[in-house]
């Protein structure tokens, strides 16, 4: 899989001499740069140009984050329960371009952006941090992007370390699909951060994860996490009901038990495909032939559309038996699902702040593998 | 623009040059009375074609043909002196179009179409489509564009409104053959602009989820079998083949529907009572709602939910 390196970059003016708009300058040597004056417009006008959605931008664009770097998971409405999950937003948008991603529909800038005023993100989580010195936290920067898509061009965990070390309770999960970890496997991280991978049938993962890692590479890059001390984390989600998917995903957690130790997993998590119904038509637009969109899926309390409830306590039930089957000691969540199918699957409901309780009982002490 | 007004005979002008012309599907009955009233009002602007024998229409197309259907020889029309350019010419009759008319979906869309011939796709969005009353994105653009290259009975379909807008950009998407399919069957069928759009959206994912092809779900038995039927209408034929689609659309949805409706029915409630399932059967939570006028109503409620809770259809029933 190729790291991405821009064609262009966009730098806003009052962001250009900032040190990780200068880092990123001297990684894309090659690129050329233009300097504009305001992000915001120039979004604007590249919008009615060629269109937030379906743009296949190969651009990226570094500026100021001018609102909050630390924000709540949205989650979703009640029933369905989240794990209180805090994001650090470090960007918007990602090279990787998955069929299903929930940022086509929901991102009003066409370009990969990153926030180049670290400076201010650090201010801001000192601040936090001294606000409640005693919450335990996990925050990560896997929801507008993927996590480690873009750490050879910014460092970003590197840059986040010294105030992690200071912060006990703070954990940093990345979420990512590549195997890209050669920045992280020489640093002295203290159980401080925590590296997790979606994972999904290899057959959907080649189909529907455009520039993602094969599965088989990302659980190497894993393995090579655990032996330099990181604990590990996995999400099946979303999970792809297709034909063939019960032989898909058993091939999927056969590859996890073979390759993994359990007791390095902090969690993991399950999910089945969800989106706002308006994705299904821009995701369409930019994959005809996907057809991920044509099983049955019903509209959910919160407005998402979901596998009915059958179908996915089906793939539930299948995949926690066979995680259960290769360590009864992981700790399996679901990710923005119903207290009836946590009890239907589990055998419990937590509420939401039980759950947040649960996972924040994973990372805290920090203990590295 | 300098013009001059000529007496032209009518069979010199090319009626079907369209190069300027955006007029769709509009109904020429008032036009034909007040002509016949009072003659011709506005003159048509013509322009002299490269032969300089024959004359281009810019604007008066429908002018044009109704003269033409009331038998007149000749026209007076504005003819433009010195041939302006092409681009000039269709902004000309664009905006005289604009002036005194709102457009239809389909005049929309050959105006754009027409417009990309001068102009950059970035300066229609910012320029063009809000003077059409659309939104300034891409997006509109390739869907308004994507109108113009229908068939003539689907753009008509459009105009009337028998067609919803947002259905024929999808079946644009379509091979002409699977358009077609769809849209004849919405020429057998009542279906409200919303049931078109539902039955091509599980007509698509079929297709995709079974790879078949549009015409090979519409030719599937259950389907003609309601197509056939001589004593129903054309909204309760359109009310069951939504019905079929959607069966075959969502099998299991369909089938736990069946089955919670069959165990209803098993339960014997009385028409006070109703028992109704989780939207979609989605969660767990079941609901009872009872209608009463009286203390009386009301006990009797409460003895028929008690006898409820013992029946073991009801226990089926939760458990799915
Ligand atoms: S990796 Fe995540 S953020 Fe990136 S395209 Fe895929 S779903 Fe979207």
């Amino acid at each position: 899989m190729q790291r991405f390196i821009p064609e262009k970059i966009f730098i806003e003016e009052s962001a250009a001499d900032l040190v990780a708009a200068k880092r990123v300058r001297e990684r894309c040597s090659e690129s050329s740069v233009e300097i504009i004056t305001s992000a915001r417009e120039f979004i604007r006008l590249s919008r009615q140009k060629a269109g937030a959605e379906g743009a296949l931008q190969t651009g990226l664009l570094l500026c100021r984050n001018k609102g909050r770097f630390l924000e709540p998971c949205p989650g979703t409405k009640k029933p369905y329960r989240c794990c209180g999950y805090a994001i650090l937003n470090s960007g918007t948008g990602c090279p990787l371009h998955c069929t299903y991603c929930v940022l086509q529909a929901y991102l009003n800038n066409p370009f990969i952006t990153l926030y180049v005023n670290h400076e201010d993100m650090l201010e801001e989580l000192e601040h936090f941090a001294h606000l409640y010195p005693d919450r335990i936290m996990r925050i990560g920067t896997g929801e507008y992007t993927d996590s480690l898509a873009l750490e050879h061009l910014t460092d970003f965990t590197c840059s986040l370390l010294p105030f992690l070390r200071q912060h006990q309770g703070i954990v940093l999960e990345l979420k990512t699909k590549t195997a890209f970890i050669d920045t992280l496997l020489e640093l002295d991280h203290g159980g401080s951060v925590l590296v997790s991978w979606s994972l999904n049938a290899q057959e959907i993962a080649a189909s529907e994860e455009h520039g993602a890692a094969p599965v088989h590479e990302r659980l190497a890059a894993a393995r090579s996490l655990i032996n330099k001390g990181y604990r590990v984390g996995f999400h099946f989600d979303p999970l792809i009901y297709y034909p063939g998917w019960q032989e898909g995903y058993r091939q999927t957690v056969d590859l996890l038990a073979d390759s993994i130790p359990p007791a390095a997993i902090a969690w993991i998590s399950l999910g089945s495909l969800r989106f706002m119904p308006p994705l299904k038509n821009t995701s369409l637009q930019r994959f005809p032939h996907t057809k991920i969109y044509c099983q049955e899926f019903v509209s959910g309390h919160d407005g998402k559309m979901r596998y009915l409830q059958d179908i996915r306590l089906e793939m539930y039930t299948a995949l926690v038996a066979w995680l259960r089957h290769y360590s009864n000691d992981i700790f399996i969540y679901y990710c923005m699902e119903s207290p009836t199918v946590w009890k239907k699957t589990l055998g419990f409901a937590p509420s939401n702040a039980e759950l947040q309780k649960l996972l924040d009982g994973r990372v805290s002490p920090r203990i590295a593998a | 623009m300098e013009t001059e007004a000529v007496s032209i005979p009518l069979h010199k002008i090319e009626k079907s040059d369209r190069s300027f012309i955006i007029t769709a599907g509009r109904d020429n009955r008032e036009l034909t009375r007040s002509i016949q009233q009072v003659g011709l009002v506005n003159l048509p602007y013509l322009v002299a074609g490269p032969s300089g024998d024959c004359y281009r229409i810019v604007c008066g197309c429908r002018r044009i043909q109704v003269l033409t259907e009331l038998g007149w020889k000749e026209v007076t029309a504005k003819i433009f002196s010195n041939a302006p350019e092409e681009k000039t010419l269709f902004l000309f009759a664009f905006f005289d179009n604009l002036a005194h008319r709102q457009f239809n979906p389909v005049e929309k869309a050959h105006s754009v179409e027409r417009l990309l011939h001068y102009f950059s796709q970035e300066e229609i969005i910012r320029s063009y489509l809000p003077l059409l009353g659309l939104h300034p994105t891409a997006r509109t653009l390739a869907d308004t564009i994507s109108l113009a290259g229908l068939e003539d009975d689907i753009k008509y379909a459009v105009i009337t409104g028998a067609l919803q807008e947002k259905t024929a950009v999808r079946l644009a998407g379509l091979s002409a053959e699977e358009r077609q399919s769809i849209f004849s069957l919405f020429c057998m069928v009542n279906l409200s602009a919303s049931k078109q759009s539902e039955i091509s959206e599980h007509c698509l994912d079929i297709a995709c989820r079974d790879s078949l092809s549009i015409s090979e779900i519409l030719d599937d038995r259950a389907v003609q079998d309601v197509l056939q039927q001589d004593r129903m209408t054309g909204s309760q034929k359109g009310e069951q083949v939504r019905q079929v689609l959607r069966k075959k659309r969502f099998p299991r949805l369909t089938r736990r529907e069946e089955s919670f409706g069959t165990l209803k029915k098993r339960m014997h409630l009385p028409p006070n009572l109703v028992l109704s399932p989780p939207a979609f059967f989605e969660g767990a939570m079941y609901r009872m709602q009872i209608s009463f006028e009286t203390v009386e109503d009301v006990q009797a409620a409460a003895d028929q939910v008690k006898k409820l809770a013992e029946n073991p259809d009801l226990k089926k029933l939760l458990e799915g």
